[in-house]
């Protein structure tokens, strides 16, 4: 199989079983998940607070009062890379041209300089980040074999993508494809490592207000 | 598996629900629940991170409530929780937390570590693990309804009136009444406007 044959497959079948994979593991995983249920409460709430649930999903995306100083690798290096890898996967042109012909959804896109500052962005503070873990003795200690795979994963398409897009190596249907097959590993494996924090991380939110706003304190 | 270890997972199974489904899966050990930790910023041992006073309980939801748990656990890939862990993590999950919520708070995925340290003393408690002290008081409350182990003879020291003493018991007790009367006389006799 050469690079033409590989890209082929992997835009055709391979994509479609990498999300297949990912759709039903995010179902599975989710269910997994909401399916326990909870234990009725049957201690009064303190305080009646709809939508705390809600606005914690909103108000844990900012670091609380004075824990940037305390930890600026994480926050900062968070921040970019999430930044950095959300704007080059929905903001480059050829990404929505896909997401156009699986979905049919367009909105116009950001010039590719833009998206070259953003994916290096992304790539220095993954390293970064990856530094960090290697050194602080918290992470260290904490990381297992999921921890360095989800970032392995994520890192993988950032740098095929970047490799393909200036043309780093002569056979560019070959990197295009291992771009292509690089993200299809992270779709496939999404739901069965730590990456699955971007669908679970919504439902532990709105946890955590909930059981706060219960016992009466303000979220 | 002695029984008040099983009394423990079997605790622990029960104790896991959604949230704390969905916190363990949010998890990516980004380590910030330690920087707000007491334990560990006082120590700087990672040991004392929240999220590592929980082990026991992942891998109890993990091998238990996921479908790749439950394969590694049937191709016998995973490590169980075993009794000596659970007795080596009760000093993580009592005494090295005063479940003041910090965590809770600042965990950027929503997690709230502290419900799942409660959460856990329960399979503790269960599988005997809890601190000695507790255990016992917890005993004394359940059989004698004080957890300090008050009986009827204290209550009655205190509450019966004492004798006058006599002269008797008076020369009985010498230092006593020179240490009083010292107390006294070291007194500043201008405390009073002073107040």
């Amino acid at each position: 199989m050469n690079g033409l044959e590989l890209l082929t497959w992997a835009r055709g079948p391979g994509l479609a079983l990498a999300l297949g994979i990912c759709v039903f593991g995010v179902i599975l995983r989710s269910v997994e998940i909401l399916a326990l249920g909870r234990k009725p409460d049957l201690a009064p709430a303190r305080a009646v607070t709809p939508g705390s649930g809600w606005r914690t999903i909103f108000s844990r995306s900012l670091p609380p009062p004075g824990m940037l100083r305390r930890a600026p690798l994480t926050y900062l290096g968070g921040y970019v890379f999430h930044l950095g890898f959300a704007v080059t996967l929905f903001f480059f042109v050829p990404h929505i041209e896909l997401i156009r012909g699986v979905l049919g959804l367009s909105w116009p896109g950001l010039p590719n300089s833009l998206i070259d500052a953003a994916t290096i962005a992304a790539i220095l503070a993954m390293i970064a980040l990856l530094i960090g873990r290697l050194v602080d003795p918290v992470k260290r200690l904490l990381s297992g074999g999921g921890d360095w795979l989800a970032w392995a994963l994520t890192f993988a398409p950032l740098a095929t993508g970047y490799a393909a897009y200036h043309h780093w190596f002569e056979n560019y249907a070959l990197t295009l494809a291992l771009h292509i097959l690089s993200i299809e590993l992270l779709l496939a494996l999404l739901p069965f490592t730590k990456l699955f924090h971007v669908v679970s991380l919504f439902m532990a939110r709105w946890y955590n207000g909930d059981i706060a706003g219960r016992k009466g304190v303000a979220t | 598996m002695s029984a008040s270890f099983e009394r423990g997972i079997n605790a622990f199974k029960e104790v896991i629900d959604a949230p704390v489904a969905s916190f363990f899966s949010s998890c990516v050990h980004c380590g910030l629940c330690a920087e707000t930790c007491l334990f560990y910023t006082e120590t700087g041992d990672p040991q004392y991170a929240p999220i590592r006073k929980l082990e026991p309980l992942r891998r109890t939801w993990f091998q238990e409530y996921t479908l790749l748990g439950r394969l590694a656990k049937l191709a016998g890939l995973s490590k169980p929780v075993t009794d000596e862990e659970l007795a080596a993590w009760s000093p993580l999950v009592y005494d090295s937390c005063s479940m003041c919520g910090r965590c809770s708070m600042v965990c950027p995925v929503g997690n709230d570590l502290t419900l799942m340290i409660r959460k856990m003393r329960e399979g503790m408690a269960a599988d005997g693990h809890a601190p000695e002290g507790l255990i016992t008081a917890t005993t004394r409350a359940v059989t004698s309804g004080s957890p300090a182990g008050v009986k009827w003879v204290t209550v009655q020291a205190q509450t019966t009136p004492m004798k006058p003493p006599t002269a008797a018991s008076r020369s009985a007790l010498p230092t006593s009444r020179a240490n009083s009367s010292a107390a006294s006389s070291r007194r500043p006799r201008n405390s009073r406007s002073s107040a």
